[in-house]
């Protein structure tokens, strides 16, 4: 249990990314919910210093936290007129594609996906596809294939019940 | 061959393809792994046109341990990026930025010295990252800030102690992104992003000289060898966001890149040598997110192709 919470107290380290098991996730994760995007816009913070981008997805069934029809996700990044401010790493989303995220809650009305894009699965027919997982090319330096932990493509319904028999 | 094994391993459905070098071949769209971006409907690679002036708020806060100052971190980390011999980086250090916020202010600041409420606000479940701006109209990258977050641990010792993050080697893989590179696909590279149980390290490899040198290149560089080609499928048809790997004899992977919607590839800067060519679906290999999503930006009506096998010819 020491380590567990030791590894839920670190950040994912992110350009830098740990890898977050699904067990992770789903324990840092205040919100977990399968929806559909609604909207992606972007516009520049109170000073004009940076620009962020906000996602507004439509519940479609809540999997982790209080049940909710909408969620709204805001990161950093995103266009405004001629200007582009992207981070690495940070999950894209696209009007219209169905999702399963995992949340932390940013403030009173923004969440934020937990682990940067390892915290997005994109929902195609009925997979979800994952966004970051392992490589299998060698490590030079230790001569270890990193594996992945969970596969890059799942049935919906079997990911789904694998994280209600977590929060269980 | 256990690369290939490897291959053969990671790749999910029976569709077969083959990997061709073709001698003479249009120049690709897609080079190692930089950033892209749409100007005008063309795809142009995001870079520095002026030499790049870099400030740090050397603030040391509590989550950053260590003898060795933050500063010579930061310095030992753009260092790493100047010594590459094949690229023409030019760095300048500013004045020290003491008590400067990330922000578009014309000063690419290199900073820890956050509060957790700042942090907070940018919405990034992350230790570290590097906010890049760049002209629409252009492709030029305007402005870099790379910032670590209080919340998390980091070292300035040379052998980094548990639990926490050697603070330069960080930065070094965060300059990678201030001077226009993305992740790559190859594990051992400083720009590869994820970190599964083992530290950074503060050395760049292969992959990463080149990449820096495609964006920056010394006539030396220029000078150096290509490998290009094209990844078809067994019907002909150009594969779309395949990852090909150059393999040296040694069988470690040397350099990457991604094929363009036609599947054509182009790796330049290698030495004179023998290589093996590998091409790798996005799918389980590589994230997504960091290639398959900004790929479909710049190409949206194109489909990336992550479901093959590859076997030579």
């Amino acid at each position: 249990m020491a380590l567990v919470a030791a590894l839920l107290a670190t950040p994912a380290v992110a350009t830098t990314v740990a890898k977050l098991s699904l067990e992770q996730l789903v324990q840092r994760a205040d919100l977990i919910v399968q929806g559909q995007v609604q909207s992606v816009y972007s516009q520049w913070d109170d000073e004009r210093r940076l620009v962020f981008t906000y996602i507004s997805i439509h519940v479609d069934e809540p999997l982790k936290g209080e049940p909710r029809q909408t969620v709204l996700i805001r990161q950093i990044g995103g266009r405004v007129g001629a200007i582009q401010m992207s981070v690495a790493g940070v999950p894209q989303f696209n009007r219209g594609e169905r999702a399963l995220v995992f949340l932390k809650r940013q403030d009173a009305t923004t969440f934020q996906v937990v682990g940067m894009n390892q915290g997005l699965y994109e929902i195609v027919e009925d997979s979800a596809v994952a966004n970051v997982f392992g490589m299998d090319l060698i490590d030079k330096k230790t001569g270890e294939i990193t594996k992945p932990l969970v596969p890059a493509r799942a049935p919906l319904e079997q990911l789904k019940n694998k994280i209600r028999e977590l929060l269980r | 061959m256990k690369l290939w094994n490897w291959n053969l391993r990671t790749s999910i459905s029976i569709g077969m393809m083959v990997v061709s070098i073709a001698s003479v071949v249009a120049t690709p769209l897609l080079g190692y792994v930089p950033r892209r971006t749409v100007v005008s409907g063309q795809v142009v690679i995001a870079k520095w046109v002026q030499p790049m002036t870099w400030r740090m708020n050397p603030t040391r806060t509590p989550n950053i341990t260590g003898t060795p100052s933050v500063e010579s971190a930061f310095r030992g980390a753009f260092q790493t990026w100047s010594a590459v011999s094949t690229a023409t980086i030019a760095f300048a250090e500013g004045p020290i930025a003491v008590g400067t916020k990330p922000g578009l202010d014309h000063i690419n600041l290199i900073t820890a010295d956050l509060t957790a409420a700042e942090w907070a606000a940018y919405g990034v479940d992350a230790i570290s990252f590097t906010n890049v701006t760049t002209s629409v109209t252009t492709g030029e990258i305007l402005e870099a800030d790379m910032m670590f977050n209080p919340a998390a641990g980091f070292s300035t010792e040379a052998t980094t102690p548990p639990n926490v993050s050697d603070l330069q080697a960080v930065a070094t893989h965060e300059i990678g992104h201030m001077l226009g590179l993305d992740h790559t696909p190859l594990a051992s590279a400083i720009m590869f992003p994820l970190v599964v149980g083992r530290s950074f390290s503060r050395t760049l490899t292969s992959d990463d000289m080149i990449g820096v040198s495609t964006l920056y290149p010394t006539a030396a560089f220029t000078a150096r060898g290509s490998i290009e080609g094209t990844v078809r499928s067994m019907s002909n048809v150009g594969v779309f966001g395949a990852i090909v790997v150059v393999v040296g004899q040694n069988g470690q992977p040397f350099a990457t890149t991604v094929t363009d919607p036609d599947g054509r590839y182009s790796i330049t800067g290698l030495p004179a040598g023998t290589y093996t060519l590998l091409a790798e679906p996005m799918d389980g290999p590589f994230a997504e997110n960091d290639l398959v999503a900004p790929l479909l930006t710049l190409y949206p009506s194109k489909t990336v192709n992550t479901n093959f096998t590859t076997r030579f010819r």
